[in-house]
C-alpha cells in the first residue's frame, strides 16, 4: 500500500458488493463509463469492486468483468470473510489508488457525465465529503424518493438524510479513523463525525445518480436496532442537546464549480 | 421619470411585509416600494412590529396571512420557524389583527398584494384573513387576470401585470448583447413534490443527451423561504440563472397559473424560462404573454429538443421589454383608482 499522503489526485470509484450479482452489470457499467468520462477530462480514475464474501454468482461475474475491463481500470478485491458494509468501505479506503473515492453501492447507478463536477467541487472546497441528488427508483424504474437533496443542517443530528453515495477525501476520512464498524449505520455516523469535527460536508445541487429500491432493502428505519443506534448516537454527538445552538462550520454549504458557494 | 404622475401632495403609502416565512415576498414589498418612490410617493416598508402610527393614503399588505403568522409567532429565526411549521402549530392571530385594525384606522385605503393562483390554499388563507380584517381589495401581480376564477364576488379584485421597473428594464437590456457561454444547461428549482421529482428524472434520463445531465436540480423539502434557509434566496438564484441557459419549472399544483416572478427572475438573469404545464392541468386559452415558453408535459420532451436557445432568448427579452413599465401600471391601477 502506498503512503496515504502520497496518493495521487484522481477518483477511485469503489463499489462494495454483497450478493448483488444481478445488479453489478448496471453499477459497474456506469462506473466504467464515468471513468472514461473522467479520463477524457484528464482526470485519473479507476473502478474498484470489493466483494464482501458473496455467496451468489458475484465472484464468477466479477472475475469475468475484471478480465474484460482490466485495461479500462477495473480491479476486483475479494474479501475472505463477510465483514459488513463498514469494513468493506474501509478496505476501499485502504486499497484505493487515488485520493478521492466515490462510493457507489452495487444497487446504484452513476450519471457518468456528472462525476467530474463532484471531483472539481471536492478539490476546490477541500471538503471531506461532497454529495448530490440521488433519485430513488423502484425496481420498475418508477420515481419513489429523493435522497441527498439538501445541504447539511442541524437536523442531521436527528435523522440521517445523506446516503453514502458521494465522493470522499480518503485522507480526511482515514484521519478520523475511517468508517466505524461497531456502530452500524456507518454512513450517518461518519456524517455526524465529520460535521462535529469541523470538516466540510458540501452539497452539490446536481444529480449524481440513481438508487434502485429492492425487496428486503437494508434500510429499516423503524427497526429496534435502528432505534437503539439513534440513542447511542445521541449519547455520542449530542448528549447535552447543545448541538443545535453550536452552528457547524459546514452548515448549509452548497457549491457548484461554475458558481462557487451558493 | 416618464411615469411620474404629478400629485398635489405626494401620496403616503405603507407597505407591510412579514419579515419572515417567505423571503421573496419581503423582496416584493421592497420592489413595490421602489416603484412607488419612482412615482414620487412617500413610502414606508414596515413589519407589523415596527409599525409606527401615522396617516397613510394607502396601506398594502404583501401576503397578509404571512404578515400575521410571523407576527403572531414572534418573528422566529429560520430554525424556529421551521419547527413551528413542522409541528402544525397555529399561532393566535388576534393580536396581529389588532395591529392591522390600528393601521386601518390611519389608512384611507388598503389592500392585500398577492402573487398566487387564486385556486390554492395560499390564496384562501389570505382571503379569509382579509375578510376578518375588513380588507376587501386584492391586488394580483401576475401575467393574467384570475377574476373569472374568484368565488367571492364581494371583493374588489385588481390585476396588475408584473412587468419590470425602470431599473429592472435597464438591467434586462444589458443582456441583449450578452454572448457569454452559459455552462449550466438548465436549472430546475422548486420545493420537493413527487410530480416534480418525476419530472426531474425525465429531464435527466430522457433529455440528457440533448440538454445535458449536468443541470442544476434543487428540490428541497417545503420550508419557510428565508434568506439563510435551505431554499435559494434571490441573490443565489440570480447568480445561478446568470450562468444557466434554460430555467425550467413545473407548478406544485394542478391549476393553470403563470408564475410571473419566475419569468422576471429569468429576464433579469438573461436566461430563457420554460414553464412545463402539468399533465393534470392544461394551458388555458386565456391571453397570456410568453405562451411560446409554456410547454405541455405530455410532449415537452419533443419541444425541448428542438428549441433554438439564442432566438428564444432574444424574443423573450424583446417581448418583456415591450410591456409597459411597472411604475406606469401601478400608477394606472392603484394610484389613479384608489387615491
Amino acid at each position: 500500500m502506498t503512503n496515504l499522503r502520497e496518493r495521487p489526485h484522481g477518483v477511485t470509484i469503489a463499489i462494495p458488493n454483497w450478493n448483488h450479482e444481478y445488479l453489478l452489470g448496471r453499477s459497474v457499467g456506469s462506473a466504467l463509463r464515468a471513468a472514461s468520462e473522467l479520463h477524457k477530462r484528464g482526470i485519473s480514475s479507476e473502478v474498484l469492486v470489493i466483494d464482501d464474501h458473496s455467496k451468489d454468482g458475484s465472484l464468477t461475474l466479477l472475475r469475468q468483468l475484471e478480465a474484460l475491463y482490466f485495461q479500462h481500470g477495473l480491479r476486483v478485491y475479494l474479501e475472505a470473510h463477510n465483514d459488513g458494509p463498514a469494513e468493506t468501505r474501509n478496505v476501499a479506503l485502504r486499497l484505493a489508488r487515488y485520493r478521492y473515492i466515490l462510493f457507489l453501492d452495487a444497487d446504484n447507478e452513476l450519471l457518468p457525465e456528472n462525476v467530474h463536477l463532484f471531483y472539481k467541487s471536492i478539490r476546490e472546497t477541500q471538503a471531506a465529503l461532497v454529495y448530490g441528488n440521488v433519485i430513488v427508483l423502484s425496481a420498475e424504474g418508477r420515481t419513489e424518493k429523493l435522497y441527498n437533496s439538501e445541504s447539511v443542517q442541524d437536523r442531521l443530528f436527528d435523522a440521517n438524510y445523506i446516503d453514502t453515495f458521494g465522493l470522499v477525501d480518503s485522507l480526511q476520512i482515514l484521519e478520523l479513523g475511517g468508517y466505524v464498524t461497531s456502530a452500524g449505520l456507518e454512513d450517518w455516523f461518519l456524517d455526524m463525525q465529520l460535521c462535529a469535527s469541523g470538516r466540510l460536508v458540501v452539497f452539490v445541487p446536481i444529480a449524481i445518480g440513481f438508487y434502485y429500491m429492492l425487496p428486503n432493502s437494508m434500510v429499516l428505519e423503524n427497526s429496534p436496532e435502528h432505534v437503539r443506534m439513534e440513542k447511542r448516537f445521541r449519547r455520542i454527538f449530542d448528549q447535552l442537546n447543545l448541538r443545535k445552538g453550536n452552528l457547524m462550520r459546514t452548515r448549509h454549504l452548497r457549491y457548484h464549480p461554475d458558481l462557487g458557494f451558493i | 421619470m416618464s411615469t411620474l404622475i404629478p400629485y398635489k401632495d405626494a401620496p403616503r403609502i405603507l407597505i407591510v411585509v412579514s419579515g419572515g416565512a417567505n423571503y421573496f415576498h419581503n423582496a416584493i414589498g421592497e420592489r413595490l416600494a421602489e416603484a412607488f418612490r419612482n412615482l414620487g410617493c412617500h413610502v414606508d416598508v414596515r413589519l407589523l412590529k415596527t409599525y409606527q402610527p401615522a396617516e397613510y393614503d394607502l396601506a398594502l399588505y404583501v401576503n397578509l396571512y404571512e404578515v400575521a403568522f410571523v407576527h403572531a409567532a414572534g418573528y422566529p429565526d429560520a430554525a424556529r420557524t421551521e419547527r413551528i411549521i413542522q409541528s402544525g402549530y397555529q399561532p393566535n392571530l388576534s393580536e396581529a389583527l389588532q395591529t392591522v385594525a390600528a393601521i386601518q384606522q390611519h389608512a384611507k385605503h388598503s389592500g392585500v398584494v398577492l402573487l398566487e393562483c387564486v385556486q390554492t390554499e395560499w390564496f384562501a388563507r389570505n382571503h379569509h384573513l382579509a375578510r376578518t380584517a375588513g380588507i376587501h381589495t386584492f391586488y394580483d401581480l401576475g401575467f393574467h387576470s384570475q377574476a373569472h376564477l374568484l368565488r367571492d364576488h364581494s371583493i374588489t379584485y385588481r390585476f396588475i401585470p408584473n412587468t419590470l421597473t425602470e431599473r429592472e428594464r435597464q438591467k434586462a437590456l444589458a443582456y441583449q448583447a450578452d454572448q457569454r457561454e452559459r455552462t449550466i444547461p438548465w436549472a430546475f428549482i422548486g420545493h420537493m413534490t413527487p410530480q416534480r421529482l418525476h419530472f426531474a428524472q425525465k429531464l435527466i434520463q430522457r433529455l440528457g443527451t440533448r440538454l445535458g445531465t449536468q443541470g442544476v436540480f434543487y428540490l428541497p423539502n417545503l420550508r419557510p423561504i428565508l434568506s439563510d434557509g435551505p431554499h435559494f434566496n434571490q441573490a443565489q438564484l440570480r447568480r445561478l440563472l446568470q450562468n444557466t441557459r434554460y430555467y425550467i419549472w413545473t407548478a406544485h399544483h394542478s391549476y393553470f397559473y403563470v408564475e410571473s416572478e419566475r419569468f422576471r427572475d429569468a429576464v433579469l438573469a438573461g436566461c430563457v424560462p420554460i414553464k412545463v404545464q402539468r399533465r393534470d392541468s392544461s394551458i388555458e386559452a386565456v391571453d397570456v404573454p410568453f405562451k411560446y415558453l409554456m410547454l405541455d408535459e405530455s410532449d415537452f420532451e419533443e419541444h425541448l429538443q428542438v428549441l433554438d436557445y439564442e432566438r428564444l432568448r432574444q424574443r423573450f427579452l424583446k417581448d418583456y421589454l415591450a410591456m409597459p413599465p411597472f411604475e406606469t401600471l401601478l400608477a394606472e391601477e392603484i394610484l389613479k383608482q384608489q387615491l
